[in-house]
């Protein structure tokens, strides 16, 4: 590995760490304050890229297309939420499996319908400006859309952050997050919260859909590597910790997968994220780690009448 | 034809597949989702040595099974101390490590697959999807024999236990990590046998056969078939497998699109399911129940009953005996009484009602295989001697964290006599019965159940020792029926040895009967045997009192420690409980209760220890308590 292969390497992990962050920002928020596993996460971040390819390809303006592909990913993610995972946790004592299973089911639902509709082979989505490139010197440098990908990664991570911060239905989430019971008894509806919380989370899914794609191209599966990596950083970040957090733990694994892309090769790197995930929650209860903040015991009933 | 068949012989590798996930996580209640990638792991080890090494099928079986059981048994130790959803992860990522490490490994030839796989000989090579089906349909029907065993043996009741209530069924007396390890390890196993039937069926292994789409595969058919049901598995994945070819064949459709619309729907019953019905279609003993009810009807017939439980052990026993169903093995019955008089009962006043459990103990293994039991009915009973305490703690101190629980108390149970510990909210009397019992360990002290050390042992050998105890809030498993319930408290099963299931069916069969035999005596103790069929989910909050007691007394436990019984009932159910206790009282058990109702507490104790701020303050007979106008300051905060 030379020095520029190095620094690239360090470049790139900026740039699909703050990606991998800002969607794991919105899986993890599922998760800390539903303590839903919503694997269908992949399912509306393919959505998202699938409804605008298409919408781009009926000659509607870009922008707007994309607009539309994030709205129906938002849709989708309520309706998940409002049909199945609700009526789910409410009617069985142990719902843990049950939203894992349907998650699971339109994981597999989605992608099938996809490639019925749109076909199996990969598709594109223009960028909508000319992507030029940036040289640091030294063989280093980024391009025009790397830098996109990088700003609208940090400027939707620090906004989510803000949000959950300051705004009235952010701290609404907050207090949710830390207690569900006492959040109700102040008057906060946990069922609400949630149906933000995946409006939020849908829609982060979707523009991270549309920023991957258009620095690749999108397949009905597009959506599971990036779910599954969305898991990964959450958990090593601490379920309920801040969106900075996440996107600092987003970028450490991708500086992780960078070099062991160089070192080793491409194939090692799923070893290698999976491999952190399996041996830190295999040792969590020797070390006791769970006692620390990272490591909360999820809560998985959801507030009374929630 | 051949279509067909062989789409039979995939829909086989999945019920293999499916059962294990069913054993493991309908059964046991263990989130798993690692079998695919074992069932990975098994076949590429046996695919490795067929096409490099040219070995054939059956030691390359043999080493597939044992490396799936060996990384079961090493995923089953990390997933014991963690919660369920934790149990998920862990196994969801160790699936996805397990086929990204095969792709990564150059000699496992990545995505492309491994060939070369030699053709199984089995009187002659097996080539055609016809000749195959033989084999496959062989190893099916051997894996689901020995899922149902597991299942649906003494050995799956501990299972269930294990998924409704870790904690309660530790409490009466089971090795809660001996029994998941093992379950983990051999559901494994399993797993490992259809990895390795599934390449030398496909005569290739390729990581696409053991990835996450697959897990959901199969999934999907454990759950829409019925999670916990050993037939809904099998039903599961014989629909689902031939939802594709039938989409292909019959309706018609393009293979690419048919294969796509059975995933489809796939996911369409998965969903569906969860909302609609989420105990699958063919729920937890659908078949079992009506055909088990007939059958332990015939065991028992209810009249006896009463008979047989205020008689002497060795009446009992020849009564028995005297049944025609249990004529067959009533040379073990009669045997056992004559070598193991009916020794404790009769030195203590009035205990010859409950009697029989003592005389059982060393029934369960009637060939004399192995030895449990015996050395304690022996050596560690209170026997002639009443004035002994049967339990003594001394020095006992809990912290947790900066608030101390339980400080330096010491106090004793005397024999066969009624002990009420009672205090404010907060003393720290429910610690003291976790102290007692092992579920947590006390920070210094010593805990001596019949002059025997017990410290820092686990529950359930302190149960196996003779001291049980039941919880404030019941924790009757609720999809078990009222037998199961109680059967689960029986000690020392053989059934519950996975040796005995397979190599000695003879003592498991004559094992559970007797753990049914005796499981009914102490729901007519109590006065459920009406009931003993229906499930302890339907019972009201008296009743599942009374079941919890019928548990602890399943156990032969002589010390009971009893978490407030009268809690939450009315006066009209409240009656039979403590008409139980007297009666336990008046059969020489040694009973600790921990009781907020004075009432309550004047009528059943002899003796009251009275807890403050984790000490016992005082202690004496009820009416020397309440006549302390301190304590009744305390505990009722005027006067």
């Amino acid at each position: 590995m030379s020095a520029s292969e190095f620094f690239q390497a360090i470049v790139d992990a900026l740039v699909l760490g703050s990606l991998s962050g800002m969607l794991s920002a919105g899986f993890g928020l599922i998760l800390g304050v539903t303590g839903r596993f919503h694997f269908a996460f992949a399912t509306t971040f393919a959505c998202s890229a699938y409804v605008a390819i298409a919408l781009v390809g009926a000659e509607m303006p870009l922008y707007l297309a994309i607009l539309v592909g994030v709205l129906c990913a938002v849709v989708l993610g309520v309706a998940i939420e409002w049909l199945f995972y609700r009526p789910l946790v409410r009617k069985t004592r142990h719902a843990l499996l049950g939203v894992f299973v349907t998650s699971l089911g339109i994981v597999i639902v989605g992608e099938n319908v996809i490639q019925l509709l749109a076909g199996s082979s990969d598709e594109n989505l223009n960028v909508g400006y000319t992507v030029s490139r940036i040289s640091f010197g030294g063989g280093v440098g980024v391009t025009t859309l790397d830098l996109v990908t990088f700003g609208v990664s940090v400027l939707i991570i620090a906004g989510l952050w803000a949000f959950i911060r300051f705004a009235r239905y952010g701290r609404a989430i907050r207090a949710v997050q830390e207690n569900p019971s006492m959040a109700q008894a102040v008057g906060i509806n946990p069922a609400l919260v949630a149906i933000v919380v995946f409006a939020v989370a849908s829609a982060i899914s979707g523009l991270g859909a549309i920023l991957l794609t258009q620095r690749g191209a999108a397949s009905p599966s597009a959506g599971l590597q990036p779910t599954l990596t969305a898991l990964v950083v959450a958990f090593l970040a601490g379920l309920r910790s801040s969106p900075l957090r996440f996107a600092v733990a987003a970028v450490l694994v991708a500086l992780l997968q960078q070099l062991c892309l160089l070192a080793i090769g491409a194939v090692w790197t799923p070893v290698l994220t999976f491999g952190i995930l399996f041996v830190y929650i295999a040792l969590s209860p020797l070390l006791n780690m769970h006692r620390l903040p990272g490591m909360p015991r999820l809560r998985l009933r959801p507030a009374p009448g929630g | 034809m051949s279509f067909w068949v062989n789409v039979l012989n995939e829909a086989l590798i999945t019920v293999i597949f499916a059962v294990s996930v069913n054993v493991i996580l309908g059964v046991a209640g263990q989130l798993s989702v690692a079998s695919v990638g074992l069932g990975g792991i098994g076949g590429y080890f046996a695919a490795y040595l067929s096409a490099k090494h040219g070995v054939a099928f059956a030691p390359a079986l043999a080493v597939g099974t044992s490396a799936a059981f060996l990384a079961g048994l090493a995923l089953g130790v990390p997933a014991l101390r963690l919660s369920q959803e934790y149990v998920i992860l862990l196994t969801l990522a160790f699936g996805i490590v397990v086929t990204a490490v095969i792709e990564a490994i150059p000699a496992l030839e990545g995505t492309n697959g491994l060939i070369g796989i030699h053709t199984v000989s089995l009187g002659g090579p097996l080539r055609t999807p016809g000749e195959l089906f033989r084999l496959v349909a062989l190893i099916t029907a051997g894996c689901l024999l020995f899922c149902w065993r597991l299942s649906s043996s003494p050995f799956g009741r501990v299972l269930r236990g294990i998924r409704d209530d870790s904690d309660a069924t530790q409490s009466v007396g089971k090795n809660v990590i001996a029994f998941k390890i093992l379950t983990f390890a051999w559901t494994a196993a399993v797993a490992g046998v259809a990895g390795v039937t599934l390449v030398y069926y496909n005569e290739i292994a390729s990581p696409s056969s053991f990835n996450f789409a697959t897990m959901t595969t199969v999934v999907a058919a454990v759950v829409v078939g019925g999670i916990a049901s050993l037939s809904g598995a099998f039903a599961g994945a014989i629909v689902l497998t031939f939802i594709g070819p039938f989409l292909e064949k019959v309706v018609n459709i393009a293979p690419e699109s048919a294969t796509l619309w059975q995933l489809v729907i796939y996911g369409v019953l998965l969903v569906g399911v969860m909302r609609v019905r989420p105990e699958g279609l063919i729920p937890e003993g659908a078949w079992g129940s009506w055909v088990s009810r007939l059958a332990a009807y015939h065991h028992i017939p209810g009249e006896r009953l009463a008979v047989e439980f205020a008689s002497a052990p060795v009446t009992v026993l020849a009564d028995q005996g005297g049944s025609p169903r249990a004529a067959a093995t009533a040379a073990d019955r009669t045997a056992v009484p004559s070598v193991r008089p009916p020794t404790t009962n009769s030195t203590l006043p009035g205990a010859a009602a409950f009697a029989p459990q003592r005389s059982e103990r060393g029934r369960g293994d009637p060939h004399g295989g192995e030895a449990h039991g015996p050395g304690r009915a022996g050596a560690l009973r209170p026997e002639a001697n009443s004035q002994v305490a049967a339990v003594a703690a001394t020095g006992l101190v809990k912290h947790f964290g900066g608030i101390v629980a339980v400080q330096d108390l010491s106090l004793e149970l005397a024999t066969g006599k009624v002990t009420a510990l009672v205090g404010p909210n907060g003393a720290g009397k429910t610690t003291v019965f976790n102290l007692l019992t092992g579920r947590i360990r006390p920070d210094a002290g010593r805990v001596r159940l019949h002059g025997r050390e017990v410290t820092g042992m686990p529950p359930h050998r302190i149960a196996a020792l003779g001291m049980v105890r039941s919880f404030q809030d019941v924790r009757t498993l609720e999809r078990l029926s009222l037998l199961d319930n109680v059967a689960l408290g029986v000690l020392n099963q053989p059934g519950e040895r996975m040796l005995n299931l397979f190599f000695a069916p003879w003592t498991v069969r004559s094992g559970e009967r007797t753990a049914r035999e005796r499981s009914m005596r102490c729901l007519e103790y109590v006065g459920l045997a009406h009931r003993a069929h229906d499930l302890a989910g339907g019972l009201g909050y008296g009743d599942r009192k009374l079941l919890a007691v019928a548990r602890l007394l399943a156990t032969g436990g002589d010390v009971l420690l009893i978490d407030e019984p009268a809690a939450g009932i009315d006066r009209a159910n409240l009656e039979p409980v403590l008409r139980v206790v007297e009666r336990l009282r008046a059969d020489g058990k040694t009973v600790c209760l921990v009781e907020h109702n004075l009432d309550v507490v004047a009528r059943l104790s002899d003796h009251v220890l009275f807890m403050e701020e984790g000490r016992i303050t005082e202690e004496g007979t009820m009416s020397e308590i309440t006549q302390d106008k301190r304590l009744a300051q305390v505990y009722f905060g005027h006067v």
